[in-house]
């Protein structure tokens, strides 16, 4: 016969979280990302007193309507406050990103849906960059709706001029670093967006090709957000498909909060006549960091000890280097 | 004495409770939604600190509670702690009928059948360790009131932990907890 024992006390043992509230370093780091950011919204304090109970009771169905990953949030911006915005806004959000004195950090988390995939699959990155193109970044996978173990690494940089550029690349399967490209490939002539990579370049890149325009505003995690939208627009990689992409940056400090892109393409593939490729992602944290010594040290791959070199990942150095010192030994 | 400004108060609210919040968030909401139901409970606070009172704690789970429920109904996401709770308390080895379930999966599943209501009056006691009169602030309810809500929630969960428990010697097939 099981002993008795009082419900609560049972219930207490069962706690699925008893060591719920010690937090990870980076978990600390996200919580003062959220800090600073809520620190840099306006209270509305004013707002409130003058509007009484009914502006708090608006303001928690808009709050309602923002909870969620980010695809909800991305589904209810049409809904919520359809104001236009005055101009200038696509210029800050690109100025946001383009500092030279900083280096960005990044910590995403995208969902991505593929049309001839059977599951949804999410990942989580972090990532480290600079508006002249530098970039380090650890792609993770997702277990139980977190970051889970780390599937690759790759860091590298983006060289004025060139349209594949150099980077390395270690990936835990093989636990091998080798020599990569980054970049959107040979000059088609067409507007293409890697949505893999920075954010920052990818706003940069839809600005030049005066590819965005705000669609009002919304909210994300609790701060207000522009819409800044582009397409649909064809591509020939495309075939007769197009893209869109959806940038939301945050409406005080420009930077981005959440991204939507989703193309489509047709093909005369008669096993995949239309592929569709759906990907939202949440940026958790997106920082800007000193660019001195000690930051610019995340810049450069991490050591992965153990690791082996493909034949020509050493090669990778001086001016056509990846920027940091290659941990390959070079070719003989 | 100098007085501290808005924002040194506000910092400091958020650094003694975003860990207990957190920790709230993610006993009730799938991982991908807790730090939205985080964020937006101290965007609340943010905007409405005047309104906090000296003891926060059982304001902010108020705050949060709501900021859950109503992401539940905007989102069709009523099922979301049931499916989490009732994936939590079936074992990985799903496969194998004669797989020995632990007592912290009955009582999650137990808990799993019960209404919102009665789970979160559980929950504020157990799981937050609140005292009674604080989980009656959180759960916006006189401490009269919360004191028969938990009378009640606790019957319904030892009559659901009876119909789960194992009987004597035996075991429980992981199948048979499973919630829907």
């Amino acid at each position: 016969m099981r002993p008795e024992r009082d419900q609560l006390q049972r219930l207490a043992a069962a706690d699925p979280l008893r060591d719920g509230e010690r937090l990870t370093h980076e978990e600390e780091r996200e919580a003062d990302a959220l800090l600073a950011r809520m620190l840099a919204t306006p209270p509305a304090g004013a707002e409130r007193n003058a509007g009484g109970r009914r502006r708090v009771r608006r303001w928690g169905l808009a709050a309602a309507a923002v909870v969620g990953v980010a695809a909800a949030v991305l589904a209810v911006t049409s809904l919520v406050d359809s104001d236009a915005p005055g101009g200038g806004i696509v210029e800050r959000a690109v100025a946001a990103v383009t500092r030279e004195d900083v280096i960005y950090h990044v910590v995403e988390r995208s969902r991505a849906e593929v049309s001839y995939e059977d599951e949804a699959r999410t990942i989580y990155s972090e990532s480290w960059h600079t508006s002249e193109g530098h970039i380090h970044q650890r792609t993770f996978a997702a277990r139980d709706g977190r970051k889970g173990r780390l599937l690759q690494d790759f860091a590298g940089r983006w060289i004025p001029g060139r349209r594949v550029n150099p980077l390395l690349r270690w990936e835990a399967r093989s636990n091998t670093i080798s020599e990569a490209g980054i970049g959107p490939g040979p000059d088609t002539g067409a507007p293409t967006l890697d949505p893999f990579t920075d954010p920052g370049a990818q706003l940069r890149r839809l600005q030049e090709e005066d590819r965005l325009r705000v669609a009002g505003t919304t909210r994300v995690g609790g701060r207000r957000a522009y819409r800044l939208v582009s397409g649909p627009v064809g591509h020939p990689r495309l075939g007769a498909g197009e893209e869109r992409v959806e940038f939301l940056v945050d409406a005080d400090t420009y930077l981005p909060l959440a991204q939507r892109y989703s193309s489509v393409h047709r093909s005369s593939d008669p096993e995949r006549p239309i592929s569709r490729i759906d990907i939202v992602s949440r940026y958790l944290v997106y920082e800007r960091l000193p660019l001195n010594e000690r930051n610019r040290a995340f810049l450069d791959l991490d050591p992965h000890p153990g690791a082996k070199c493909s034949r020509f990942a050493g090669e990778l150095r001086g001016e056509q280097g990846v920027g940091f010192p290659n941990p390959c030994p070079p070719p003989d | 004495l100098v007085e501290p400004t808005r924002d040194e108060r506000f910092e400091s609210l958020f650094r003694d409770h975003y860990a207990t919040v957190r920790a709230y968030a993610l006993r009730r909401a799938p991982r991908d939604m807790a730090p939205d139901v985080v964020a937006e409970t101290f965007l609340v606070a943010w905007r409405r600190l005047d309104d906090v009172p000296a003891d926060p704690l059982p304001w902010l789970y108020g705050v949060a509670r709501r900021v859950l429920a109503n992401a539940r109904r905007s989102a069709n996401r009523g099922l979301a702690l049931e499916r989490r709770l009732a994936s939590a308390a079936v074992p990985a080895g799903l496969g194998d009928p004669g797989e020995r379930v632990g007592e912290a999966e009955i009582v999650r599943a137990a808990l799993a059948r019960l209404s919102e209501r009665d789970r979160e009056t559980l929950m504020l006691v157990a799981w937050e360790g609140l005292s009674s009169a604080r989980a009656a602030r959180a759960a916006g309810c006189t401490r009269a009131a919360f004191a028969v809500r938990l009378h009640r929630a606790r019957g319904r969960l030892a009559t659901q932990l009876a119909s789960l428990e194992p009987p004597a010697g035996g075991r429980v097939e992981a199948q048979s907890l499973e919630v829907s």
